[in-house]
């Protein structure tokens, strides 16, 4: 019985290999994968009803050490268009689309003429942690960035899909429009603490700051990605009380029990935020995550939440 | 003097638009400065008709310049607008005209760019990497006046504290066309309790061991093709070319090609290389019919996902090898057709929120040492991901060998189970069971338990620490291993997770 397995299964195999020639058609909306939930809204937006849209990785997980599935070459291999955030936040992503066996891939790095910050100049290595050296790409607390990322998307999505350009336009105007109402609101609600100072975990919050006219003294690591030593700890909290920190600032996949001994030692409060769509129920979408985000720090500013 | 500001306005048309505006800047300036020395100067001397010739062709000239600086200067302020295309709303055109005009920014539709129209800012057409950042418009970018930022705490990462700097510079730039490197190192101590006289004792294992160095190079060699080459010194050996191939990701029908000299998929872990494994050693189920250090094996390779109506994730892989792996091929038979021959389906799909399921078979067969060779492997892997903190992966494999005209005694098998949690960010507890006949010996049965610790020290660095116990079916006493492993690799091109 085996014997016959063996002399078949070669064979079955090449023919296997061979309905592959038989390839499905690509029928109804744009196929597009984005690396992140915040650019799947946005993408979502844009694209309206002409597109089909999945996140690769889930809400709530940092992007910048996401381990892929093997769905997710898969979910590549059927998409047409391919979205990520781009400055290296990404990196496991390259073996994904080179390996997804999808020749007809278009790939959109979305982070073209953000304004950026913390690009590294000189000497680059690993010495200084996990550094990303053109330049910082948590850039989707910016409302800015964010109508820089949906005019990127636009002109993806037109060169992609060109027959419904008109219709992803007029999204994208719509997108503005409210985007540009509600960053006016958030502007009004963090106008009162301009120039108030925090220390957030990782150099996630950089954008937000420049945004909103915050000002961060240093952040908890030393070093990016890497666990702050017990003397960095102490270094945190002298800081804290010296500057006048006002609020301690994590995301739940840091060392929050870090972020809250220093918070407690320096008298402060401690913000613990996921900052993509997703992360919480109601976060969800592009609009609605920096919302929150807004919300729960003029709270914990105010004095009315930690 | 006139010549000489001839000569310096010939080649203005040659310039870029920024070079050219600044050169003509300057020799405008140059020029009015010369033109008005020389005026003083055949004023005091003689007025004669042919110098008040000169000076008004000599003014003329830069009326001329200015109006061409003037144009100039128009131009480079367009440009960031044709960089940056206005919103929808901004441009009440963007209403783009209808049939594929390209989209604003210029995205070129893949293989049928147009001669000298610029790529898609941010957008890279399918068989092309993307560019990191080194276009004209981020270029551009870089001259015009940036956004208003934070006056600068510390320069770059200096002191490893950057806050809300802005630093400008060309990103990517030291990047063009060199491949990217990486480099890997895998030292090893390992202490046995076994004796002098043990035939299995040898002194050289009890030792610090680098049992790797590798050298990598990747890169794509033109829109269709990449390349990969890994320069190898494995422990006690010579620098040998482990692996050095050409993918074609690019073929029509999704297919991909794979050709040269490579680790084939074959089970569950052969594509990875042994420092890469989440255990120090290749499980002997799989070591004692393939080797310590997997196939690898010079050839070809075609894979593709296979349509089907459940729209499932499978894939199919076939290789045409030539059969190198002595341990169960031998090429050298003197057939006319001794290339040994794998094939694999795998089919994947997601379990519970963010996990996932792998599952498949492997087979081999070919012109082995002393007949036909046939090797059989069924695994499959769940990985539960609650959250990334906390990883859970169940991972086991199966395999029967069945090699004519070797003393094995009928088919052999072997069979593993790992389990490897990932309980907090960079650390992992392990457990490898590892179940082997031998080879060449009737009912001979060895079984292996590996508890394993491991801590990333970073992505890049990973120390590890595992105790094996083996027993055997043949009277052998129990052999106990004491591991410890280091391991770097850089450059993220076989990264140790």
């Amino acid at each position: 019985m085996r014997s016959r397995f063996r002399k078949l299964l070669p064979p079955l195999l090449i023919a296997t290999l061979c309905l592959a020639l038989a390839r499905d058609v690509q029928a109804g909306p744009l196929k597009i994968i984005t690396t992140t939930t915040d650019l799947a809204s946005i993408a979502a937006a844009i694209g309206g009803d002409k597109v089909d849209v999945q996140a690769l990785v889930p809400g709530g997980f940092n992007a910048d050490f996401y381990d892929p599935r093997p769905s997710d070459l898969f979910k590549i291999h059927r998409a047409r268009l391919f979205v990520q955030v781009g400055l290296g936040l990404e990196e496991w992503a390259r073996d994904l689309v080179n390996e997804a066996n999808n020749a007809d891939l278009i790939k959109a790095d979305v982070s073209y003429q953000v304004p950026l910050l913390d690009i590294p100049k000189g000497r680059v290595d690993y010495s200084f942690g996990d550094i990303h050296p053109y330049g910082n790409p948590h850039y989707q607390l910016d409302p800015e960035a964010g109508r820089v990322v949906a005019r990127n998307i636009f002109n993806a999505l037109a060169y992609a899909d060109p027959a419904n350009k008109d219709y992803f336009a007029s999204n994208l105007a719509a997108f503005d429009q409210r985007l540009t109402g509600a960053e006016a609101k958030w502007r009004q609600q963090m106008a009162p603490y301009a120039g108030t100072k925090f220390i957030p975990y990782h150099e996630s919050w950089d954008y937000f700051a420049r945004a909103f006219n915050l000002r961060i003294p240093g952040t908890i690591e030393s070093k990016p990605g890497f666990v702050p030593s017990p003397a960095r700890v102490q270094e945190v909290v002298e800081l804290a009380k010296r500057e006048g920190v006002k609020v301690i600032v994590t995301e739940p996949y840091y060392e929050v029990s870090i972020a809250q001994l220093i918070a407690e030692q320096a008298g402060i409060p401690l913000l613990n935020l996921t900052i993509d769509v997703g992360g919480t129920p109601e976060q969800k979408d592009y609009i609605s995550m920096i919302d929150y985000v807004v919300a729960r720090f003029v709270a914990a500013l105010s004095g009315h939440a930690g | 003097m006139g010549k000489c500001v001839a000569t310096r306005i010939g080649i203005r048309g040659r310039l870029s638009i920024g070079m050219v505006s600044a050169a003509l800047i300057l020799t405008a300036l140059s020029f009015e400065a010369v033109a008005e020395d020389s005026a003083v100067a055949t004023a005091s001397a003689s007025d004669t008709v042919e110098l008040a010739s000169e000076m008004r062709a000599l003014r003329a000239e830069v009326a001329d310049l200015r109006q061409q600086v003037g144009a100039l200067r128009a131009q480079l302020a367009a440009a960031p607008e044709r960089a940056n295309p206005p919103l929808a709303s901004e441009a009440g055109a963007s209403a783009p005209a209808p049939g594929g005009v390209a989209p604003p920014g210029g995205v070129t539709p893949p293989g049928e760019s147009a001669p000298g129209e610029a790529p898609p800012p941010g957008v890279t057409p399918s068989g092309q990497e993307a560019p990191a950042g080194t276009t004209l418009g981020g270029a551009l970018k870089q001259l015009l006046p940036g956004p208003v930022s934070p006056p600068p705490a510390a320069g770059g990462y200096v002191g490893g504290h950057p806050q809300g700097v802005i630093v400008p510079g060309l990103e990517g730039v030291s990047k063009v066309f060199i491949p990217d490197i990486g480099g890997v190192g895998d030292f090893l101590f390992q202490q046995s309790d076994l004796r002098k006289g043990d035939p299995r004792y040898d002194p050289a294992d009890d030792k610090f061991n680098v049992r790797d160095t590798q050298l990598i190079f990747f890169s794509p060699i033109d829109p269709y093709t990449l390349a990969q080459i890994s320069i190898d010194k494995p422990d006690n050996g010579a620098f040998d070319i482990e692996e050095a191939f050409l993918v074609f990701n690019q073929l029509p029908e999704d297919l991909t090609l794979r050709a040269g000299q490579f680790r084939p998929h074959f089970g569950l872990i052969n594509e990875i290389d042994t420092f890469q494994l989440p255990v120090v050693n290749r499980p002997q189920a799989i070591a004692r019919y393939i080797g310590d250090d997997g196939f690898v094996e010079p050839g070809v390779n075609l894979n593709g996902y296979i349509p089907n109506p459940w729209d499932a994730d499978i894939k199919a892989d076939v290789n045409l090898l030539s059969g190198y792996n002595t341990l169960s091929f031998d090429h050298r038979d003197g057939r006319n057709f001794d290339f040994a021959f794998i094939g694999n389906l795998i089919y994947s799909r997601d379990l519970f929120d963010s996990g996932f399921l792998t599952s498949g078979a492997s087979f081999a067969g070919g012109p082995g040492p002393g007949g036909q060779s046939y090797l059989e492997d069924a695994f499959a892997q769940v990985r539960y991901i609650p959250s990334q903190r906390q990883v859970l992966t169940v991972s086991t494999e199966g395999l029967l060998a069945e090699r004519e005209g070797v003393n094995d005694h009928g088919v052999k098998r072997g069979v593993y189970s790992l389990v490897d949690y990932n309980f907090w960010l960079r650390y992992h507890l392990g457990l490898l069971l590892d179940l082997a006949d031998v080879p060449n010996v009737p009912r001979g049965t060895e079984f292996g338990v590996s508890p394993l610790f491991t801590y990333f020290v970073s992505d890049n660095t990973r120390l590890r620490l595992q105790y094996t116990h083996t027993t055997g079916s043949d009277a052998e006493r129990a052999d106990d291993v004491v591991l410890l492993q280091a391991t770097f690799s850089l450059g993220n091109l076989k990264p140790l997770e």
